[in-house]
């Protein structure tokens, strides 16, 4: 199999999952002999394949190993989970963990280097990073995990609705009685811009006649940071900190987590680190980066310049 | 739309949309009765369920526990932190030397670097989609 293929099937994956979830009728392009089109409806069986080689590293003593390594090993004592199993979770760790964490670092830059002020501190921050720094180190700089935090609450990969049944018996939210059986939904989309538990929750940019230019401050890692003083930061509120869920919540929450975290943390230390200076290039607007969004959230241009040279 | 018609919103005659917080603990809390719909099912159209779309909880409470362990924290610093900071580094040497020299896409290569690294942990080997660079086109 060729890795060039595989990614750009995975590339067109989430995309045609959601594509088919929100549009029935669209499952018959399948059938549309382009092979662009088949590649991407046709994605979860080409995938599966190729997933079949994660069962073999898994299992061989002599590649490098990867997680399942230690999976199967459990399951040999506790357990069971056959080879379709690993696969399929295979494919889940490449569908979870690609758009979501490409996704997020792409708003991320986008908004800060939006703001050159953040820049400069973000730049100034991780320059005082000695030079093999490890995760533990980037948990202690307040201002680059605020600015996560901040993406993920404007811009986190999955804002969209989490859907639920109603259990048996019915329930009652805020005074209206709901059926069983009836789907309730949530999207962290609502509640991460609730103007009862975040000031000035939103993202809008004004143009002024030559230029655009931001007017607001909504993205604004500092609502992430508590001062020595003992003013507690607005996110650390309770209510805040129920309502914020860029990784969903309770027991089907995103297992990976905190393989999320490091990979941003470690990310945009070195961006801001290596980076200095650099500036979103023309072709980089509010409109190419709009939200498209098919459960996952993209950039509407699929691609988000930037540069050191004008411009 | 939940500005409009307040928290709670009839979206059709079995969807309910819901905006309050008290509600929102209510259906994800851990041991919640509220169980994940079969839109799920839908949305990973797999042979089989996995973590994700398992919509019993006494399926996926097991499988959940068996997979938890290799993506805890102290397990990922242990043996794979070393992964991570080196491609992220190498996706960032990437961004700059292309930025120098015109721009630099940072939707594909967060993308590359993100894909990366997710199968290097799924199949233990990487893709090296960001040493070669941008996906060609068909």
């Amino acid at each position: 199999m060729q890795a060039n293929q595989f990614i750009r099937v995975l590339k067109k994956l989430t995309m045609g999952a959601g594509i088919m979830v929100e549009m029935p009728f669209l499952r018959l392009l399948r059938f549309v002999p382009i092979s662009a089109i088949q590649e991407m409806f046709n994605a979860n069986e080409f995938i599966l394949e190729g997933a079949g080689r994660a069962v073999e590293m898994a299992r061989s003593r002599t590649g490098e190993s990867n997680i399942f390594a230690k999976v199967i090993e459990d399951c040999r004592k506790e357990g069971d989970i056959d080879d379709m199993d690993v696969r399929i979770e295979a494919m889940n760790i490449i569908i979870a963990g690609t758009d979501t964490s490409g996704v997020t670092l792409t708003y991320l830059t986008w908004a800060v280097l939006q703001r050159p002020e953040l820049q400069a501190a973000l730049e100034a921050e991780t320059a005082e990073l000695k030079e093999g720094f490890t995760e533990n180190d980037l948990i202690d700089l307040p201002l680059l995990n605020a600015t996560i935090e901040e993406t993920l609450r404007l811009y986190g990969a999955a804002p969209s609705s989490l859907p639920r049944v109603v259990p048996q018996g019915g329930t009652k939210f805020a005074g209206h009685y709901i059926p069983q059986g009836v789907t309730v939904d949530t999207q962290a989309y609502t509640f991460h811009r609730d103007p009862q538990i975040w000031s000035d929750p939103l993202t809008s940019v004004i143009f002024s006649a030559a230029v655009p230019r931001l007017t607001n401050r909504s993205f604004n890692p500092q609502r992430w940071i508590s001062s020595k003083e003992g003013y507690t930061a607005e996110a650390l509120s309770p209510s805040a900190k129920t309502a914020f869920h860029p990784f969903g919540a309770g027991a089907r929450s995103c297992i990976g987590i905190h393989l999320a975290r490091m990979e941003l943390r470690y990310a945009v230390a070195f961006f801001f680190r290596e980076c200095k200076g650099i500036r979103l290039a023309k072709s980089t607007t509010p409109e190419s980066m709009e939200f498209e969004n098919f459960f996952l959230i993209a950039p509407k241009a699929h691609r988000c310049e930037i540069t050191f040279g004008r411009p | 739309m939940h500005q409009q018609y307040g928290p709670i919103v009839r979206l059709s005659p079995t969807e309910v949309g819901v905006a309050d917080l008290d509600a929102f603990k209510e259906i994800h809390k851990i041991g919640t009765k509220f169980m994940k719909s079969d839109w799920y099912l839908r949305l990973a159209n797999f042979p089989k369920a996995g973590v994700f779309t398992m919509l019993d909880p006494r399926e996926h409470g097991p499988r959940r526990k068996l997979l938890s362990r290799s993506f805890s924290r102290s397990y990922l610093v242990e043996n794979w932190e070393s992964v991570v900071r080196e491609k992220a580094l190498l996706a960032v040497t990437k961004i700059k030397a292309e930025a120098m020299q015109s721009t630099a896409d940072v939707y594909n290569w967060w993308m590359l670097l993100a894909s990366d690294v997710s199968a290097h942990l799924a199949f233990g080997e990487s893709f090296r989609m960001l040493e070669t660079g941008h996906v060609k086109p068909d």
